[in-house]
């Protein structure tokens, strides 16, 4: 473990997770710490989406993932039988690689959650949220004018910043991002990694990337995943100028993956 | 560009920056020691060869970590590269500037031809300084054409070292034939000298890295 | 030449010699397709153009100008009403009507009035050409009027506003359009929120288990089972053991709507199925639960297909025969049903009664009643791509 005075927002402990009968990740342990980014990274099928995945339960959705270990948020295991899962992932929003508004106005894309949860009611807090979450999430200045238009009108780019907005609407504190720019040109995938450098002070982040530059440019610590297992954990830094572990490095410098 | 590379790319410079004014700082004071013929004032260049080296490293070891999590580019590539060697010229300058105050204070005295041996110094490190300070100043130079007359004031005044320097061998190697008893203090003049001149090709050696950096081509050193 | 040849070959890179044999041969299938598209539509052609020349004449019918006499002998025996020697030139079932008329109208009592008075169906069919009974000095008759330019051809309304009849000329798809429209509303009432919402459970709630999957099975054959079955299912199940009057709309609407549920079904899982996981993923992640995905993001996606499948299904309900027939909605129904409970009958079935009769006039009225089933049906159809089209949400 590295020793800082950073406070620890989520503790992964022993996390053990089965699809069936394969074991796709083995005791998993690790602090992922409050208001900085968390970079995910190591070759395909290495296990990386899902464990981001079990940290907001939707590998809940899936029947026949079984999963044992423990993730504290807040000092409670989200896996006890008393936390509903539903419950979890309003404190733990998720960004998907491929840009998913749902086939709504801009307006209503950021303000369907909010109600539903009760966040808000209809009206001026309504509308207050939803223009804070698009002003917080860069896409106010290009979409002020046209909140009614369908969310498909966006851009890839601009799509994406409004499943941001989405997400940050609904209060979260953690945001959880699988490959956000994946899927999109250079240029989006820019302000999207400002964005996320911006986010951070508000909300812990923790980001899946095959994009090795990426966890190098924005994230504060690193996860280096193979084969389901947690291989290094460290800052950023020290991972792409000293790693500790052979593997950490063949792939870092390209030899593997 | 993101804020923290951009942040990482302006603290390197200026660190750079930093070191190469400190050096022209001694070089001035050296100066204007020994235009008030205050030779004793020469004992308060206060840099050290230790001091720079510590500095260096830490720029060195920012410019890793930079070229690792940003992979810069073009430019931003070719101006780290340099900057890279920069930092290690830099040191040698100081560490040259510094010798030179301390062995010339130590061997000047009333017995030596004084007056032919600052006809000559002051101009020698009148040159190196501007050369020196020129180069430097090509660091926050972004115009090409300036960097081009820059660059070629620098040569001009490495080449007056040059010439400056060898006059004053040929007068002190005479004096030295006729002064046999004071060759050692002559010597060593002419050794406190001789780190001016090389001040002047380090000079241009950084001139080169900084024209590579900001126009491209190949590095040359010289 | 053969020099000229070989330096072509020589001096083009792209020169393949396969390519030949290549083109002739995608250029022959594309033949063949071609052919069998112009066979399709030539078959559809014949059958369009003998249906619609069958037809034509059944939408205008013949009425000869008469003077009817209104009195009491008249109406106690209505033959009486004309001269001796229009009785069999005009139509029994007009001459029928008159007590009706003169109640309407008590003016018209005592008085002798020039009308048009529809023909007999014999009289028309000479008219119009086709095979006729009338004797030699009934056709003199009816020549020496048609000189005198006593005889008119009138658009048949007779045929859009009055039930079956026994009597030719009186006969029309009045009672077989009420009822199907009425068997067709118990139809979607019934078959299309039992069919969305098994749909919806089977694809968004149902897990994967042994059992779903056998149910899916079933109901993937029972799309595929024979019509008559369902009428027999019908037959025993809705009229035996439930007890509801024979040929009501109401049993033949459930008896289609067991037909048309597979339909649906199967229609409305594709359309739930084309939604795309991302849409789901991106509310669950939200925090929302099932029902709020389903209801809010996923059934409006899938509303278009939803809408569309059901359309079709009702299309083909609609000029479903078999079912119906055992269930007895052959009947002869000259009136139009007021409740789904009276006899009714439906207008492929009533098309079926009437291809069986005798009387020349039939044929004509029987592919005159196509021409209008096929309108409806191509109507539906057509309706059905609009409303996807309108609803189609892009994402």
């Amino acid at each position: 473990m590295i020793a800082n005075d950073n406070k620890t927002k989520i503790e992964v402990k022993n996390l053990n997770l089965y699809y069936g009968v394969n074991q796709a990740l083995f005791d998993i342990t690790a602090n992922l710490y409050e208001n900085k980014i968390t970079a995910l990274i190591g070759p395909s099928g290495c296990g990386k989406s899902t464990f981001l995945r079990c940290i907001n339960r939707m590998n809940d959705l899936i029947p026949i993932v079984k999963i044992d270990g423990q993730i504290i948020i807040d000092t409670k295991n989200i896996y006890d039988k008393d936390v509903d899962e539903v419950s979890v992932r309003k404190k733990i929003g998720m960004v998907f690689q491929q840009p998913n508004p749902f086939p709504k106005s801009i307006y209503d894309n950021v303000a369907y959650a909010p109600l539903k949860h009760g966040i808000v009611r209809k009206g001026k807090d309504c509308d207050a949220l939803v223009e804070y979450s698009l002003i917080k999430s860069g896409l106010w200045n290009e979409v002020k004018d046209k909140l009614n238009q369908p969310g498909t009108s966006l851009s890839g780019g601009q799509q994406q910043r409004l499943c941001i907005a989405r997400t940050i609407a609904i209060k979260p504190e953690v945001i959880l991002m699988d490959e956000p720019t994946s899927a999109l040109d250079p240029i989006s995938t820019e302000k999207i990694e400002a964005l996320m450098l911006e986010l951070k002070q508000d909300y812990t982040i923790i980001t899946v990337t095959h994009n090795m530059q990426q966890a190098a440019r924005v994230a504060d610590y690193t996860a280096f995943f193979h084969l389901g297992k947690l291989i290094e954990y460290d800052e950023t830094e020290t991972i792409f100028v000293n790693p500790h572990n052979k593997k950490t490095e063949d792939y870092i410098t390209g030899r593997f993956g | 560009m993101l804020k923290p590379y951009e942040a990482k790319l302006q603290n390197i410079k200026d660190e750079i920056s930093k070191i190469g004014v400190d050096v022209v700082d001694s070089l001035e004071l050296s100066l204007r020691a020994l235009e008030d013929k205050k030779i004793d004032d020469l004992k308060n260049v206060l840099i050290t060869e230790k001091k720079l080296l510590l500095r260096s490293n830490e720029i060195d070891n920012i410019i890793v970590t930079t070229l690792a999590l940003y992979s810069p580019e073009a430019k931003d590539l070719r101006q780290l590269v340099s900057y890279l060697k920069i930092t290690n010229e830099l040191v040698r300058t100081g560490s040259n500037a510094k010798d030179f105050a301390k062995m010339f204070k130590k061997s000047y005295s009333d017995d030596l031809n004084t007056s032919m041996i600052l006809e000559y110094a002051i101009p020698l490190l009148r040159s190196a300084l501007l050369s020196l300070q020129t180069s430097i100043s090509i660091l926050d130079e972004t115009n090409g054409k300036h960097i081009e007359e820059k660059y070629h004031r620098v040569v001009v005044e490495e080449s007056k070292t040059d010439d400056l320097y060898l006059m004053i061998e040929k007068n002190i190697l005479k004096l030295i034939s006729k002064n046999l008893d004071l060759s050692k203090e002559y010597f060593d003049i002419l050794s406190a000298l001789r780190r001016l001149e090389k001040i002047a090709d380090r000079a241009v050696s950084i001139a080169n890295l900084l024209h590579f950096a900001q126009v491209g081509g190949d590095i040359v050193q010289s | 030449m053969i020099r000229r040849k070989k330096q072509k070959i020589n001096n083009n890179p792209f020169y393949d010699p396969n390519l030949k044999a290549r083109h002739t041969s995608a250029k022959r299938f594309k033949k063949f397709t071609l052919t069998s598209l112009i066979f399709s539509i030539a078959f559809l052609g014949f059958f369009l153009f003998d249906i619609i020349g069958k037809g034509i004449p059944a939408f205008h019918v013949a009425y000869i100008q008469v003077d009817v006499t209104y009195n009491e002998k008249s109406l106690d025996d209505t033959r009486f009403a004309v001269d001796k020697k229009y009785r069999d030139v005009v139509s029994r079932a007009w001459l029928r009507d008159i007590p009706l008329l003169v109640k309407e109208n008590p003016n018209f009592m005592n008085t002798t009035l020039t009308t048009w008075v529809l023909a007999d169906d014999q009289v028309d069919q000479y008219l119009k050409g086709h095979n006729h009974k009338l004797k030699e000095n009934e056709i003199a008759f009816v020549d020496e009027l048609n000189a005198q330019g006593l005889i008119e051809r009138k658009f048949n309304t007779i045929f859009f506003t009055n039930g079956d009849s026994k009597i030719p000329e009186y006969a029309g798809l009045f009672s077989a359009i009420v009822g199907s429209i009425l068997t067709l509303i118990i139809t979607m009432v019934v078959a299309f929120p039992i069919g969305v919402m098994t749909a919806i459970y089977l694809e968004e709630f149902a897990g994967d288990n042994k059992f779903t999957r056998f149910i899916e099975i079933n109901i993937n054959n029972l799309a595929a089972i024979p019509a008559i079955l369902f009428g027999l299912l019908g037959l025993a199940i809705f009229i035996n053991l439930f007890g509801i009057p024979r040929s009501s709309p109401l049993v033949g609407g459930l008896t289609l709507a067991l037909m048309t549920l597979p339909i649906i079904i199967v229609s409305s899982r594709a359309a739930l199925r084309a939604v795309p996981d991302s849409i789901r993923q991106a509310g669950y992640g939200l925090g929302l639960n099932k029902i709020q995905v389903t209801k809010d993001h996923v059934l409006p996606l899938a509303f278009p297909g939803i809408l569309t499948g059901s359309i079709l299904g009702l299309a083909h309900a609609m000029g479903e025969t078999a079912p119906l027939i055992i269930i007895g909605m052959i009947a002869f129904i000259p009136d139009a049903p007021s409740t789904v409970t009276q006899a009714a009958t439906v207008m492929p079935a009533q098309l079926f009664t009437w291809a069986g009769m005798p009387e020349g006039m039939y044929i004509e009225k029987t592919a005159a009643g196509i021409m209008v089933l096929l309108t409806i049906l191509i109507s539906l159809n057509t309706i059905a791509i609009y409303l996807r089209k309108k609803f189609e949400v892009k994402w």
